[in-house]
């Protein structure tokens, strides 16, 4: 935003901020959510 | 407003999972009667004997079918009281065979106590003026422990008793 401010363009696709390792970061909280939620359940089904 | 293409799958993760969870949560309690353990059914603390479930006779262990059985249990600092044997002493175990529906039905008579039947999905609140009730069926054998898992005073550490399941 500050960029774009300055330049006094607004944002396009040719100046937006590169979010893949945001991305494999957040698929990493997702993959920790689904594989604790079924381990949990996993656990209450078995017992 | 202008978002990132991840930023859109994030978002649609976040409010799918949400949404799921939510939609679990109604099938469990709309569907299937999933409810608290305790849930709005009122005892006098002070003359828990009143109710059938909490007289002298009926407490402990209880067949009530075939494979059906229901455990009355009073619990007060600092002990289970799961009824008397022949003898008159105190019952501290209680045996059910492996399979069986079992139904505990558990108040307190003083203050908070809690009941947890280690290693079972048996766990519940017990506050005084309410009856918690739990429902479940004993599919694995072996020796449980039932314990006190809310401190409820200086004896909290002596508060047991012991459920053993056993194969037919």
């Amino acid at each position: 935003m500050y960029m774009a401010k300055q330049t006094g363009k607004t944002s396009n696709s040719a100046h937006e901020p590169n979010l893949k390792g945001t991305m494999v970061a957040v698929m990493f909280v997702a993959a920790f959510l689904i594989i604790s939620w079924f381990g949990v359940w996993g656990i209450f089904i078995a017992r | 407003m202008h978002l990132h293409r991840y930023e859109k799958i994030w978002i649609i993760f976040g409010t799918g999972a949400l949404l799921a969870f939510l939609i679990i949560l109604g099938i469990g309690a709309f569907y299937q009667g999933s409810q608290p353990p305790s849930c709005m059914v009122t005892i006098d603390p002070q003359n828990v004997q009143a109710h059938e479930a909490f007289k002298e006779e009926n407490l402990g262990l209880n067949q009530v079918g075939e494979n059906e059985y229901v455990v009355n249990i009073l619990a007060s600092a600092f002990n289970y009281d799961l009824g008397k044997d022949e003898n008159g002493a105190p019952v501290k175990t209680i045996r059910i065979p492996a399979g069986a529906k079992v139904t505990f039905q558990a108040t307190t008579s003083d203050v908070i106590h809690g009941f947890e039947l280690a290693g079972t999905n048996v766990n519940m609140m017990l506050e005084p003026g309410y009856i918690s009730e739990y429902e479940t069926t004993m599919d694995n054998p072996g020796t449980y422990t039932l314990i006190c898992n809310e401190y409820c005073g200086t004896g909290h550490h002596l508060m047991y008793a012991t459920v053993e399941v056993y194969e037919e």
